[in-house]
């Protein structure tokens, strides 16, 4: 599937992941701490588990523990 | 990994296997310091989409280190939170929650025995920031239930530092959450070996590192951790559930105390001091053992004592706490008791003839470490609250070490026998 992730185009090779097996696909560095918009939307944590991201989806991780974000959203 | 989704919940075995340590550099099997101010990046988009949150990696060490995110992530794993941010000192780590939860015009609950330092906190630059401080028994739940109604927060110590008063956490936790107001606790006495702050209930904790987590009283530092249990798209502090909306119920506040407090107060945790807490972190859960046992048995000694007047310790059976304590805590009632000696003088000449216990302020060090808080910590504080806070004039505050016991019985049998001595002959 392709995918939008932080605004570049990202090809995956699986037809659809949950957005914890896309964290980790991606090699996100500290999951727990990173928020996630799925298509413009705040995913709630608890939803992570049961959400899929599939092709043309647009996905925006968020790491504001570096202290960044000030103006995203 | 075995592979057979056996996960390691030990207290000591995750304590000791840094998080992430199996992705440092060259195989390092400690957690690296980082002596960096700066963090470079290899284009400017790449810097510049950093300061937008939308790709990882550090920019700058007032704001977060790599070193620094290991001891917040150690200490949210043995708390069994969400998340943690390090701060300078535990009164620092206050003050970023004090700052993200609070605006003018706001009112906060706090527990009315409290440490010496946030009361200070409270009752100066609180009151200035326009911020009205309600001090409530937390043992009375029905007037804490009232006042918890439309607070900014409500603030308990786990362990009181120094009356050892012990509150009813998951009571106060379900008081608070009915209230939609977070329950902030300072839970530095306990700390996450005595009961993690999410099994406590608590919706913030703060801890004072310096003192169990460092443990050997060789730096200053402090930490704020979400357990995950308050949903922040409810706080009725408008920024907080924006930023709940924006970053997630579950890490709203996290992400407003980074992006706005810490980052442009400057009160996060130097590197290097992060460096020598997370060293001390890995042996919390065998320290805070030994400090337990010996304090138990201490203050059992001196209960006894024909000199002493009175012990306060949760752990003894004649404690108001006890009950609360044990549940709270089962054996691990902290290393901090108090003992009574009936005069201010008696007080000081007892300290005075220790050999072994050191005379100073810190506490939560492997050393044994005595003071007298009238005189000192407490000096500058109204009579009002040196009595809820139980400090009375002949009051000796004691932070039992990881000594042998018997090496420490015998120090305060001869430091109060000799202080008598000395009692009678002048
Ligand atoms: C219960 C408690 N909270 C907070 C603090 C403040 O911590 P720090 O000295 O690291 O600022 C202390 C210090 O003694 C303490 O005992």
């Amino acid at each position: 599937m392709n995918l939008k992730i932080n605004g570049t185009d990202t090809t995956i090779d699986a037809p659809s992941l949950t957005v914890v097996e896309l964290l980790k696909q991606q090699n996100v560095d500290m999951p727990d701490m990173v928020s996630v918009q799925l298509n413009g939307e705040i995913l709630e944590r608890d939803a992570f588990e049961n959400t899929t991201v599939k092709d043309s989806d647009e996905v925006e991780f968020l790491y504001f523990m570096g202290g960044g974000a000030i103006d995203a959203g | 990994m075995q592979g057979d989704g056996h996960e390691c919940r030990g207290f000591n075995t995750r304590a000791a296997h840094i998080l992430g340590s199996d992705k440092t550099p060259y195989g390092a099997t400690n957690a690296p310091l980082y002596l960096s101010s700066g963090f470079s990046a290899e284009s400017a988009d790449e810097l510049a989409e950093r300061f937008a949150g939308r790709r990882p990696g550090y920019i700058y060490s007032r704001i977060s280190n790599p070193g620094v995110s290991t001891f917040e992530q150690q200490f949210a794993s043995l708390e069994e939170g969400r998340g943690a941010i390090a701060c300078s000192s535990g009164m620092a780590a206050i003050s970023a929650v004090i700052l993200t939860l609070c605006r003018t015009g706001d009112r906060v609950v706090a527990g009315s025995s409290l440490f010496g330092g946030t009361l200070m906190l409270f009752d100066f630059l609180l009151q200035r920031m326009g911020v009205d401080v309600e001090y409530i028994d937390p043992s009375e739940t029905q007037n804490f239930a009232r006042a918890a109604d439309g607070a900014a927060l409500c603030f308990v110590e786990s362990i009181g530092n120094p009356k050892l008063d012990v509150v009813d956490v998951g009571a106060l936790a379900e008081i608070c959450s009915t209230a939609g107001t977070p329950l902030v606790v300072d839970s530095t006495l306990a700390t996450p070996y005595a009961a993690p702050g999410r099994r406590l209930g608590a919706h913030l904790t703060v801890h004072s590192t310096t003192k169990f987590a460092a443990g050997t009283g060789n730096s200053v530092g402090g930490l704020v951790v979400d357990t995950g249990l308050f949903d922040w798209k409810k706080c009725r502090d408008p920024e907080v559930s924006e930023s709940a909306g924006r970053f997630g119920s579950e890490l709203g506040f996290l992400a407003l105390a980074r992006r706005q407090v810490t980052r442009n107060t400057g009160n996060g945790m130097a590197p290097f001091d992060a460096f020598l807490q997370c060293t001390g972190l890995q042996t919390l859960g065998l320290r805070m053992e030994r400090h337990c046992a010996n304090a138990q048995a201490l203050a059992r000694f001196l209960e006894r004592h024909e000199l002493v007047e009175s012990v306060n310790y949760p752990g003894l059976q004649s404690s108001p706490w006890h009950d609360i304590a044990t549940k709270q805590f089962g054996e691990a009632c902290g290393a901090l008791l108090t003992l009574r000696l009936g005069s201010s003088t008696r007080a000081l000449r007892f300290i005075d003839a220790l050999d072994l216990a050191i005379n100073t302020a810190n506490l939560g060090d492997v050393r044994t470490m005595v003071i007298h808080p009238a005189s000192t910590i407490y000096r500058d504080l109204s009579e009002q609250s040196r009595r809820s806070a139980g400090v009375t004039d002949d009051l000796v505050r004691v932070s039992v070490g990881i000594e042998h016991i018997d090496d420490l019985i015998h120090d305060f049998d001869c430091a109060l026998k000799n202080g008598e001595t000395d009692d009678t002959t002048t």
